[in-house]
């Protein structure tokens, strides 16, 4: 080294900055105060740098022998010689990268681990759903059960349950489930069902009271032991819950506004696979019916009661003509469009047509029994 | 050189008989230094309070960290998050706190983070251990001794989330003080290391209590909050061996304080005479949509154009509330801001703020909009945009009285900021 150079010295006693000449060798990094004192003189070998080139501007040197000292060292070229030393040393550089290139580089693996990761919350629970222990499974289910039904009372005539699980059974057998699916039916005017994950099956008498007949029953009960089939609960909740890890680890949760932004969002996301979930479950529900060899117009009938249910004028909008005012008759799921979580029931009407042919789902006898349920 | 209006008003220095310790107990002499210099009291002794030298011009703290690069440093340590499924931010906070600090100088000398991300991480371990603890001994004791009754009402689970939020907000208190003494004792200006006494608990105790009080006086004892949480964190905040020392009292605020309360109420009947002149003048397109009848109909069975209208109608009305209800909490919080700071002193170092309404405004409403609009990834800018206003708005009279100040003792906390990681989502 040729031309001294500066740093600051700290001497981790009193708040003060000594402006100190430092001199290094491969033995011995020496700094003399202006006065001729020399503060410092540290083996090379001993001397740490704590100072984190990346993120800091100065390079600071420490040394066990004089313990609370530091030397701050700005100056580019007196970290470059020191660097040159070598062993511990070699840290004293100054590394600042060069922004724009380092930025885009980041920029870009960020994008593409965000990419990797939404499209692993995306696809994964396809794959792993089905591998969840059906002991978590069922726990899931049945929480979901009591929470849904507590206050409704349960039907549990003994024949109607029998000729309801029959059906099942014969709709499961045929099916890739291999385990029995249970139902429960529960007092409740809405005309309803729903599959929890553990394979279990929900049916709100509004259901049974209003169907014209066993076919459009065994048509929503093969929808339902659809959705049991390919697991699209399990698949909905794990969706969701990868979603919502995926963006807090993205935005870091700073802001409770950027979370809610977020959450909409997902929630858009799960209500468009809730709707391909309706129209897998659709489809499955037709392939079922057919294989037992079932009749399978019902299902197509019944989202034609549901158009007629919904275009019914109300007592209090006489004077209005149905249907919003225009000709087109009203489709609640259509009109929602994607905050919907049901496709459009014209076309699950269209896509589920099939001939009234086929053996029954249930004798005179057995339906006779499922209409008295609740009695 | 601060505007006039922020200088210390007539009747600074504080009150009689505030003294400011210029040592603690505990403080020895450091060696060679056996005695204090000539015109300085003996080191140990306690020190009547001396006015500032006004005679200097004023320091400024200057940040030089410019913005690319930290964006470079947070997406880097996003990444590294992603990647890791969360395990990284603590090192990652690290890094982004190492940047901001080190870019910031006092009288020519950089600032030193020397905080260890897995020192956050063990005390996320240990927030998470306590909480658990906690949890367990209370849902314990209800299982044992409220089975029959409380239990048969309500789910272990909802009392497990019941339990978390209701102690979330006395805690919240507690992690942010123990967070900012684990920040404070990372933190080194010329080698010295900063800190923080007082008791986390205690301040906790305080900002719950007074917090209760003021909600249930319809807000109006919030300059004693105020006053009281700043007055507990300035007094305890240490450099080196010596206290800082505060003089504020409610009092003084509470001319301010009332004007911005009955403002603030005269500023929401403007809000809402305007909403309902806009929906008035709006009643004509209402009415040929169909009435609010149609309306609400819509609104249940939206479609995307009618999403984008809510959404709009949304911002507008948050556009409002940020145009004539925040500009006077601004108003008052930047007037509180200044108060504080020029009551605050360090041995013979007086500080003065400058920063006005409608900086306070920039800060806090634009820093909110930039964070909701960038959903998130605006971050840094945010921080870049916070670290120049307080290096622009911060006047420090005075000198450091080098040799009255010697180097604290200990280590501080071994980890840190477990609570406030798990009530806060505060980065930096």
């Amino acid at each position: 080294m040729t031309a001294p150079m500066t740093a600051r010295f700290y001497d981790g006693l009193h708040p003060v900055a000594h402006i100190v000449t430092v001199k290094a060798t491969p033995a011995e990094l020496a700094a003399t105060m202006p006065d001729g004192r020399v503060v410092v003189r540290w083996p090379t070998a001993e001397i740490e740098v704590v100072s984190d080139a990346e993120h800091e501007p100065h390079a600071l040197l420490v040394c066990a022998r004089q313990p609370g000292t530091r030397l701050a060292i700005e100056d580019e070229a007196l970290r470059q010689s020191l660097a040159e030393l070598g062993g511990n040393l070699a840290r004293a550089t100054g590394r600042r990268p060069r922004i724009a290139p380092a930025l885009g580089g980041v920029a870009a693996a960020l994008a593409i681990t965000v990419g990797v990761m939404a499209f692993a919350a995306e696809k994964l629970p396809n794959v792993v759903a089905p591998f969840v222990p059906y002991v978590w499974q069922r726990s899931l289910g049945d929480s979901v059960v009591t929470a849904m039904t507590s206050d409704m009372r349960k039907c549990t005539r003994p024949e109607g349950q029998q000729a309801l699980q029959a059906l099942i059974d014969r709709l499961q057998d045929a099916s890739s489930y291999r385990r029995r699916i249970d139902v429960s039916v529960v007092q409740n005017p809405i005309v309803n069902a729903f599959a929890v994950p553990g394979g279990r099956l929900i049916v709100f008498s509004g259901l049974i009271d209003k169907a014209s007949g066993p076919a459009e029953v065994a048509g929503v009960i093969a929808h339902e032991v659809g959705h049991v089939v390919h697991h699209h609960s399990m698949k909905g909740l794990l969706r969701a819950y990868g979603f919502d890890m995926v963006l807090k680890l993205v935005t870091g949760g700073y802001s409770s506004d950027v979370a809610t932004l977020g959450g909409a969002g997902g929630v858009l996301l799960a209500l468009r696979h809730s709707r391909d979930a309706e129209r897998e479950a659709d489809q499955t529900a037709l392939e079922l019916m057919d294989k037992v060899g079932m009749r399978a117009d019902g299902l197509s009938t019944f989202f034609g009661k549901l158009l007629e249910m919904q275009n019914k004028q109300a007592p209090g909008d006489k004077g209005k003509a149905p249907g919003n005012g225009s000709t087109k008759p009203r489709d609640a799921a259509e009109e929602a469009g994607i905050l919907s979580t049901h496709p459009p029931t014209r076309e699950r009407l269209e896509a589920t047509k099939r001939p009234a042919t086929g053996a029954p789902a249930l004798s005179a006898q057995e339906w006779q029994a499922l209409r008295a349920i609740c009695r | 050189m601060p505007p006039a209006s922020h200088a210390p008003p007539p009747g600074y220095p504080p009150p009689a008989g505030a003294t400011q310790p210029y040592a603690q107990p505990g403080y020895a002499a450091p060696g060679g230094h056996a005695a204090a210099p000539p015109g300085y009291p003996p080191y140990g002794a306690p020190v009547a309070y001396a006015p500032p030298i006004h005679v200097n011009p004023p320091v400024r703290l200057t940040y030089d960290g410019r913005v690319g690069e930290l964006y470079l440093v947070y997406l880097r340590s996003l990444l590294l998050t992603l990647v890791t499924l969360g395990v990284y931010r603590f090192w990652g906070r690290t890094r982004v706190r190492r940047y901001l600090w080190s870019h910031f100088q006092a009288f020519g000398d950089r600032f030193e983070y020397r905080g260890r991300g897995i020192e956050l991480f063990l005390g996320f371990l240990a927030g998470v251990g306590f909480l658990m603890v906690v949890g367990g001994i209370v849902l314990g004791a209800l299982w044992l001794f409220a089975r029959e009754t409380v239990l048969q009402e309500v789910d272990a689970g909802d009392a497990a989330t019941w339990l978390l939020l209701l102690a979330g907000y006395p805690l919240l208190a507690v992690g942010r003080y123990a967070g900012l003494r684990y920040k404070l004792t990372r933190t080194r200006w010329r080698g010295i290391r900063s800190g923080l006494d007082g008791s986390a608990w205690k301040f906790g105790g305080i900002s719950v209590g007074l917090g209760l009080l003021n909600a249930m006086s319809a807000q109006l004892v919030t300059p004693i909050l105020d006053m009281a949480l700043a007055r507990y964190r300035l007094k305890n905040l240490t450099f080196g061996t010596v206290r800082f020392g505060f003089a504020g009292q409610a009092g003084d605020i509470y001319g301010r304080f009332i004007g911005f309360y009955f403002l603030n109420i005269l500023a929401w009947i403007v809000l809402v005479v305007i909403i309902v002149m806009i929906v008035g003048g709006l009643s004509a397109v209402i009415d040929r949509f169909g009435g609010w009848e149609a309306i609400g109909d819509k609104i249940a069975h939206p479609t995307p154009l009618v999403i984008v209208i809510m959404i709009l109608v949304a911002l507008a009305v948050y556009s409002l509330i940020g145009l004539v209800i925040l500009p006077l909490r601004c108003w008052y919080q930047a007037y509180l801001l200044r108060y504080l700071i020029s009551r605050t002193w360090f041995g013979r170092i007086q500080f003065v703020s400058g920063v006005t309404t409608g900086q306070m405004w920039g800060f806090m409403v634009l820093n909110w909009i930039i964070l909701v609009f960038t959903f998130g990834i605006g971050w840094p800018w945010v921080l870049h945009r916070t670290a120049r206003l307080v290096a622009d708005q911060l006047w420090i009279y005075g000198e450091v009285d080098a040799l009255a100040v010697a180097q604290a003792l200990g280590q501080g906390p071994a980890i840190g900021e477990g609570l406030l990681d798990l009530f806060d989502t505060g980065i930096v």
